[in-house]
């Protein structure tokens, strides 16, 4: 299996964030908050997790 | 990009390789996609690896494994580290977790090593409710410690969970494998666990007859002792 490193951009990545909020509508303290308290859809909790992996990218 | 970095992008890069290829060489089924892609910024690193689960060889999948790490830099900015990890069995779709392994390096409510199981349990949603739990109906949103960080399960533990104790099919000479991993694994683990508390590690080693000189560094890390 080939194994590559993209570097993505501070740029790139929030807006990838932009997106991914789009997709379900919800801003980030709002998807946030379902996530603490275990109210996720599956689509919701997708873009959860692709949230959480931006952050970390981030730094944040 | 400072000087460090590229060295820390090929211990990553051997990092996703060797876990990614040691699923796939224990677990039947079919990466998805069949790269796998790191993405980065500034020194750090994330990548997932998915793979259809199978109960026979050949057969239909029923469900998917799938693995998240977050990596980068250890406290003292020298050795390559997982900041967060997740095992997850998920539907057939891919869409809904069923059991997640989870390390979180930075957690400071929740145990950082802890497994979360997606299931139902009128009993354990009435306790949890009787103690004024916040999220009583949802047993997934219980964290069950799994040992901190550093004897928390290793992947080569969920592929053999998987194999064992779900029954999906493993290939041949996935036992191997799954040793062979669990040895590397245990072997980093330990050494982290000595820099953690070397006086017990000294004294252990006295007590087995062998004498241990030189100082200790008064200014190294604080143990990691989270649950």
């Amino acid at each position: 299996m080939s194994v590559t490193i993209e570097h993505v951009t501070k740029a790139e990545l929030e807006s990838r964030l932009a997106s991914a909020l789009a997709r379900v509508e919800l801003s980030l303290e709002e998807l946030a908050d379902l996530a603490d308290s275990y109210r996720l859809t599956a689509d919701e909790s997708e873009v959860w997790d692709e949230v959480r992996r931006i952050q970390f990218l981030l730094g944040e | 990009m400072t000087g460090s970095e590229p060295n820390l992008e090929t211990q990553v890069q051997e990092f996703a390789s060797d876990v990614a290829t040691r699923v796939l060489m224990c677990l039947e089924g079919a990466p998805q996609p069949n790269e796998l892609t790191i993405e980065s910024n500034d020194g750090r690193f994330v990548f997932t690896y998915r793979q259809t689960l199978h109960a026979i060889a050949g057969e239909i999948s029923i469900g998917i494994v799938q693995l998240d790490y977050a990596l980068g830099f250890d406290r003292a900015g020298r050795h390559l580290a997982v900041h967060n990890s997740s095992f997850q069995l998920k539907d057939r779709r891919g869409k809904k977790p069923i059991v997640r392994i989870e390390y979180v390096r930075d957690a400071r409510t929740i145990p950082c090593s802890h497994v979360h199981v997606h299931g139902e349990s009128g009993l354990f949603t009435e306790f949890l409710a009787a103690t004024g739990h916040k999220s009583a109906a949802a047993i997934s949103s219980i964290h069950v410690p799994t040992g901190g960080d550093r004897f928390r399960p290793c992947i080569e533990d969920f592929v053999q969970f998987l194999i064992e104790e779900c029954g999906v099919a493993g290939r041949e000479g996935w036992r191997d494998e799954v040793f062979e991993g669990r040895e590397a694994y245990r072997q980093i683990q330990t050494a982290a666990a000595v820099r953690d508390r070397p006086e017990v590690a000294i004294a252990e080693l006295k007590r087995l007859g062998l004498s241990v000189t030189g100082e200790l560094d008064d200014g190294r890390p604080e143990p990691r002792s989270r649950y």
